[in-house]
């Protein structure tokens, strides 16, 4: 899949994915790659990113081994920009569709 | 490359960040290497996930908005060594200024003494120069002007330079030897690459230090004088002395220089901006200027009054 593609909808993936419930990175990494193929490295920037855009916030949770693992949550400004970003990727596959048909007829 | 080494590079590469969020997210990848060993994974194919380590870096870096163009190389090159310059000039005269208050006064007188007399060596080489240089150029006489004029341009200009190299060299030398016994240059550490970074901050803190040294060792000077004062012991030495008179001649100089000075610099201000304004206001240009050399020589007419009126009363009494 091209790159660029991906680049413009990892971050309303990975809204989606942490409107369901709270999970920590790796949690995170798993469910958008069963969606997208994508590199898991720029998955941690992007959620770091979206942290300090404040759409996130986090918390740390005790995990029985390794080191203590760090919970994403999708805050209330996170969840009216997860809906702004679904309704324009909407539209826009609408409009992208529509204009495929009409050249596939023509 | 093994969990260890990837984590290492990664924490290199991402010292543009601050301490804290970059062991955040080395503990995140960390994190994940580790969880993809446990579901089965190689540790080798689970960096290569990864990909690229550069592409990588820049795509964190961009989440912080940093321009990943920055050349940090050559950069932190040329600043570290010029934080180590400007550390160690700092620390120099910090710790000159510290150990000068720690003197006694009859060492000051001392130290004043052999001072002048590295100041009449110095004057003594300037002048041995010149006369040579003066024999020199008379020589040069025989030469035709465009050759003549250019050489010995140039020829005052390496003498110049070199005595004030040499006038430099010997008063650092001079201030090693008498007033800083002990003193040493900070060592330059080349090829730390983390805590270079910081070096801002370590120069700050350094200097933040040795104020806070010398001024504690400004007050502690201050009681021990007028601790001194009280019991009067004071011992009529050549150094003490030439002290008073360093003393005299810089309240002289004080008043004799600063309050003209300031007189002519108030009056030139308020020319200039009268200039400006009226420039402004469509004056014709010439007229504005009359006014601001006016004020100019009022400033200088300041001058000289002060100046006769201290001199003239000196005369008369």
């Amino acid at each position: 899949m091209n790159a660029q593609f991906k680049k413009g909808v990892l971050e309303l993936v990975v809204l989606i994915c942490l409107h369901q419930h709270d999970m920590y990175g790796y949690e995170v990494v798993s469910e958008v790659s069963k969606v997208i193929d994508v590199n898991e490295g720029t998955i941690y920037p992007l959620l770091k990113r979206l942290t300090n855009e404040k759409y996130f916030e986090t918390y740390l949770v005790e995990s029985t081994e390794g080191p203590p693992r760090k919970y994403y949550h999708l805050t209330k400004s996170g969840e009216i920009y997860k809906n702004e970003l679904k309704e324009e990727w909407i539209s826009f596959n609408r409009s992208v569709m529509k204009f495929i048909m009409e050249c596939d007829y023509n | 490359m093994t969990k260890e080494e990837f984590i290492k590079t990664l924490e290199e590469k991402l010292l543009l960040i601050n301490d804290e969020e970059r062991k955040d997210i080395l503990i995140e990848y960390e994190q994940h290497i580790q969880l993809k060993i446990e579901s089965g994974l190689s540790e080798e194919q689970a960096i290569e996930d990864f990909g690229d380590m550069d592409e990588l870096v820049n795509e964190i870096l961009d989440a912080y908005h940093i321009n990943t163009d920055y050349d940090n190389k050559a950069n932190s090159k040329v600043g570290r060594h010029l934080s180590y310059y400007l550390q160690n000039a700092a620390n120099f005269l910090t710790t000159l200024s510290v150990s000068l208050f720690e003197k006694s006064r009859q060492e000051l007188g001392q130290i004043l003494i052999k001072f002048i007399g590295l100041c009449a060596v110095i004057f003594a080489l300037w002048l041995g120069t010149e006369l040579v240089f003066g024999i020199f150029y008379s020589a040069l006489g025989i030469l035709p002007r465009f050759l003549r004029v250019p050489i010995r341009n140039i020829m005052d200009m390496v003498v110049s330079l070199f005595f004030l190299a040499l006038t430099l060299y010997l008063f650092y030398f001079f201030i090693c030897r008498y007033v800083l016994v002990n003193y040493k240059p900070l060592e330059f550490e080349g090829n730390v690459s983390r805590e270079n970074h910081f070096d801002a901050q370590k120069t700050v803190n350094a200097v933040k230090e040795k104020t806070v040294d010398a001024t504690n060792s400004l007050l502690e000077y201050i009681q021990e004088r007028e601790s001194h004062h009280r019991v009067k012991a004071h011992s009529y030495s050549l150094g003490n002395f030439c002290l008073s008179v360093l003393s005299f001649c810089i309240k002289c100089i004080a008043v004799l220089v600063l309050i003209p000075i300031a007189l002519a610099v108030l009056c030139l201000a308020v020319g200039c901006g009268m200039l400006v304004v009226f420039v402004f206001k469509g004056f014709s240009i010439v007229g504005s200027l009359f006014l601001v050399l006016g004020l100019a020589l009022m400033g200088a007419a300041c001058f000289a009054g002060i100046y006769r009126s201290v001199f003239g009363g000196g005369s008369d009494r």
